[in-house]
């Protein structure tokens, strides 16, 4: 590395708006192109440092592509949080014999419908 | 005059009295997203559903503000990436489609392939293995092991099985092939598995009394064919420079003998293979066949370890498969059917809820529980490549051999599952957020 | 249009009966008492049946005998040797049970429904209808076992439950060689344990028709005016499937329907590939129909582009799919090869430009009561505009 070049960019994010995780899955994401390091809690925001690994990496391009990437990183997060109990779920769903999601219609006896099916007719 | 929208009799409720649950507890199903282009999101979901957004819509969607009576709103609940009060029934049809995907993996181990032995005639040096001259019977599979090997793969319990036989040149072993299929069939009778035999093969050493066991026996050949004439006897040397025509030749009696379906060829690209897509798509549609297998060199066996090759970059062969597509999606529109097998199984993996069982792209890896290889030696591999490894040095993915281990100590054991658990990119950092 | 019913005077206070005609093969009867004998003019009623009907002419009773006679009334007089006739002695109502000749026999079991869709062709009635089930009991041991395919229909026949059953397991006995096809919404199949008694009946040949509108939950709902029966429709076909039933999907192409017909056929594909067939079928302008028709009514030719896309979608994934109740020149010519003559022959019909028509013969032409409205596109081919047979449209049997 160059020691004379403007090598080191520093980006902050709020910590209200983006995950933490999300900015370590970016800076993680990125590491074939720069070295990151990651201040949490600076003031209620959260620090990078990228260091590129090749000084022929434009800076500004890296700053945009970077906080693109944090942004869908903290997308993904929030689909991570919102969706982990279904998907659980779902994972035992599909890897059990029985229904585990419609209960009445599993073991239920048609002869006395116990979900009223029969009669839901709408007149 | 505004036109009046034709009503209903008036003893059936309107479409709207059914929407009163729609938008109301709108959630999120699991699913990933990777930026397609600037602009676009694809959205993909493990029953491989996907669709494909534009960025401030796929955020909208993300943070529940899409509009319930959207157009967008409805495609996203009918590939079920998003629930609402109108419906349940998506979770019991992602969890089908799942386990759809998935069932291959219960089956367990369905190819096994035989490795009969090392000899072989032919000098490619792209060759995968470490061949052996002709008369080095030292590198044939005994029968002790082939006997071995039977018992292992009834171990599996896989209802449909594969058998492969690999060489070297495996017709060079045409006895311990008989003895094999003869007593697989055997046991059979009582195992009432579905059994495909294949004899992969350059052809040199067909007779007629092979073709006729090969008829008796219902067993496949797949043989190979690297394109026209002066490219694949480049690629293809051995004794006499007729490596072609020894393939041409062999494909056709064996056509004749066996039926068409019974025969396949497979294809490698060499660098000298780069400049003539056409040329080798040509050779493949003039041969009779209706696919194509595009495959790249694979970075094993002779071929690396001897520097005998010249390599090519990713981006060379992936021009080369680009422009060899485009040729045969041309033949297509012109009427003549044609397939590229890669193509195939990837579209496949995309546009059906099915599983392909194409060992190379799965998750976890096929190694061991979807194929697994015997070396002529009775070692046991975890692939066609872990033995190539082995070969060179690097016996990781040796799992165990014939003669000392069983079925059970071979598939339990922390050798296998550290490798397996090592390519489920459900948990592969990254991976397990990629959305293709 | 064929007639199924009839009436005759009314002769005594006897209980309906089910019995089976014999027409023109006189001798003695193989069933008697389960045989109704049709005298030609002038004959002598044979002894031994149970009752006798008059194709017309005078009839002779033998001395001594007193039989009574029914007259077959004129619209029946089509009436032949191994049809399947109730008489209600007490209405005088002659009813065609089946007709041997047809590949389009169905049992209508019940006319009770739980759902009340908006395009009904066979509106329900609520009210005790089980003479119909008594009566199809009494006349499948008299129906030939040679017949290709007989049809369940109603109504809902999964409302019958146990009688349904029983429906089953007669045609399993007395004709395990005729496939079974039974229309069913699907909804009480949501119930595992109904599914199972189907695969405890094991027929060698039964299908299972199903309707589904819509991809969307409340677009089907609103369709069949029942909430939450798509949810109930899906897991009753996931169910069935689980069960080793084979099932047919049928989606009904009308206003309501016919917009999201490519992604619905997607969503076919996608988590319910193990159909084995799905039909897209035309209306039928019966029923509720009428009193919905501006609502429902859509120019088929209006819809070409949907249809052309849903059948490509089903195709590509290797799904057996069928076009019924559309003619021809109103669709898209790559669809031809998945049309079917599927109108049952006792309400298909013709109209007058037909006639000129070079290939009437491989189309499946209209319903009878397509008189209320067709398509405005209908338009005879000369031969020279279909350069060869098609030999795509097949005959099929379809309970339509």
């Amino acid at each position: 590395m160059d020691a004379d070049s403007p090598s080191q960019i520093v980006l902050c994010f709020d910590a209200q708006v983006y995950r933490l995780a999300a900015v370590k899955k970016a800076a993680y994401r990125f590491g074939d192109r720069c070295f990151a390091e990651i201040l949490a809690n600076v003031d209620g925001r959260i620090e990078v440092r990228l260091t590129p690994k090749s000084k022929t990496s434009a800076l500004d391009l890296l700053e945009g592509e970077f906080r693109n990437e944090v942004l869908d990183q903290d997308l993904r997060e929030s689909v991570a949080e919102e969706t982990e109990r279904v998907r659980n779920l779902l994972l035992a769903q599909a890897f059990s014999q029985v229904s585990l999601t419609d209960h009445a219609g599993e073991s239920g006896d048609y002869r006395n419908d116990p979900l009223g099916i029969a009669s839901s007719q709408v007149r | 005059m505004l036109p009046t929208l034709p009503l209903l009799n008036d003893r059936f409720l309107g479409a709207a009295a059914f929407r009163a649950r729609v938008g109301t507890g709108y959630s999120l199903l699991p699913l990933r997203l990777i930026a397609l282009d600037a602009l676009r999101y694809v959205l993909t979901n493990f029953a491989g559903e996907h669709v494909v957004l534009p960025k401030a819509i796929a955020r909208q969607f993300i943070r529940h503000e899409l509009d319930s009576n959207s157009a967008v709103y409805d495609e996203l609940k009918s590939k079920h990436f998003l629930l609402d009060d109108d419906s349940t029934v998506a979770l019991d049809l992602l969890a089908v489609k799942y386990r759809t995907k998935q069932s291959l993996l219960a089956n367990f181990t369905s190819l096994f392939m035989f490795v009969v032995t090392l000899r072989c005639d032919h000098s490619c040096p792209y060759c995968q293995v470490s061949r052996q001259s002709v008369d080095r019977h030292a590198y044939d599979m005994t029968i002790a092991a082939a006997d071995r090997a039977i018992d292992f793969m009834f171990h599996s319990p896989s209802p449909a099985i594969k058998v492969e036989f690999q060489g070297g040149e495996s017709l060079l072993n045409f006895e311990l092939i008989r003895h094999i299929v003869t007593r697989v069939n055997d046991r059979n009778v009582l195992e009432g598995r579905d059994i495909r035999f294949v004899i992969a093969t350059n052809l040199m050493c067909l007779s007629d009394e092979i073709l006729s066991f090969c008829k008796e026996h219902d067993v496949f050949i797949s043989t190979s064919l690297d394109g026209p004439r002066t490219l694949h006897n480049q690629n293809r040397p051995r004794p006499g420079g007729d490596s072609y025509e020894v393939a041409v030749a062999g494909i056709g009696r064996s056509r004749e003998a066996l039926g068409a379906d019974r025969v396949a060829a497979l294809m490698t690209t060499t660098e000298a293979s780069l400049s003539q897509p056409v040329e080798i798509v040509d050779e493949y549609v003039r041969q009779g066949f209706n696919s194509i297998f595009l495959r790249p060199l694979s970075p094993y066996g002779f071929a690396v370890k001897t520097g005998l090759v010249t390599g090519y970059s990713i981006e060379q062969w992936l021009d080369f498969y680009r422009r060899s597509l485009e040729y045969i999606v041309e033949l297509n529109y012109r009427g003549i059917p044609f397939r590229e097998d890669y193509s195939s199984l990837i579209l496949r993996k995309i546009l059906t809820p099915y599983p392909t069982g194409y060992v190379d792209l799965q998750s976890p890896a096929g190694i061991g529980i979807s194929g697994i290889v015997f070396n002529y030696d009775g070692d046991i591999y975890a692939s066609d490549e872990a033995r190539m490894l082995a070969e060179s040095g690097d016996r990781r993915f040796r799992l165990g051999n014939l003669h000392t281990d069983s079925f059970e100590e071979v598939m339990s054991s922390d050798n296998l599952i550290d490798i397996l658990s090592e390519t489920m990119t459900e948990c592969v950092p990254m991976c397990v957020d990629c959305g293709f | 249009m064929i007639k199924l019913h009839g009436k005759m005077p009314k002769r005594d206070d006897g209980e309906p009966f089910v019995v089976r005609v014999v027409r023109g093969t006189p001798g003695s009867p193989l069933a008697g008492d389960r045989e109704a004998y049709i005298l030609g003019p002038d004959e002598v009623a044979p002894p031994g049946y149970r009752a006798y009907l008059s194709a017309g002419g005078a009839h002779l009773q033998s001395p001594g005998q007193t039989r009574v006679i029914w007259p077959i009334p004129e619209e029946l007089s089509y009436l032949s040797d191994g049809d399947i006739v109730r008489i209600n002695p007490k209405t005088g109502e002659l009813w065609v049970v089946y007709r041997r000749s047809s590949p389009f026999n169905a049992m209508l079991l019940t006319e009770r429904c739980n759902s009340n869709c908006l395009m009904c062709s066979q509106p329900p009635k609520a009210g005790d209808d089980s003479h119909l089930v008594k009566a199809y009991l009494d006349a499948i041991p008299l129906m030939a076992p040679d017949s290709a395919e007989l049809g369940i229909t109603g109504g809902e026949p999964t409302l019958l439950g146990g009688s349904l059953l029983q429906v089953l397991r007669a045609c399993k006995e007395h004709l395990p060689d005729t496939a079974l096809h039974m229309l069913s919404n699907g909804r009480l199949f949501n119930y595992l344990s109904l599914c199972r008694e189907f695969e405890a009946i094991d027929h060698p040949d039964f299908m299972i028709g199903i309707p589904l509108y819509s991809d969307i939950p409340h677009r089907h709902d609103f369709v069949v005016q029942a909430a939450g029966a798509f949810d109930q429709t899906v897991r009753g076909i996931m169910n069935l499937a689980r069960c080793g039933q084979r099932i047919e999907i049928r989606m009904v192409l009308h206003r309501e329907t016919v917009d999201r017909l490519p992604q619905f056929a997607r969503f076919v594909a996608r988590n319910l590939p193990f159909v084995e067939h799905i039909a897209l079928m035309g209306l039928e302008m019966m029923g509720y129909v009428k009193m919905n028709l501006e609502a429902l009514w859509i120019d088929p030719v209006d819809y070409r582009q949907q249809l052309r896309q849903a059948v490509d979608v089903l195709r590509q994934h290797d799904l057996n799919v069928s076009i019924y109740n559309h003619q021809l020149c109103v669709l898209d010519r790559v669809l031809w090869p998945v049309a079917r003559k599927s109108i049952s022959d006792w309400k298909n019909e013709y109209i007058d430009k037909c006639r000129e028509c070079a290939i009437q013969d491989s189309c499946g032409g209209f319903f009878a009561s397509s008189s209320l409205r067709r398509s405005a596109h209908i338009a005879a081919f000369q031969s020279h505009e279909v350069c060869s047979p098609i030999a795509g449209v097949k005959k099929q049997v379809s309970n339509v």
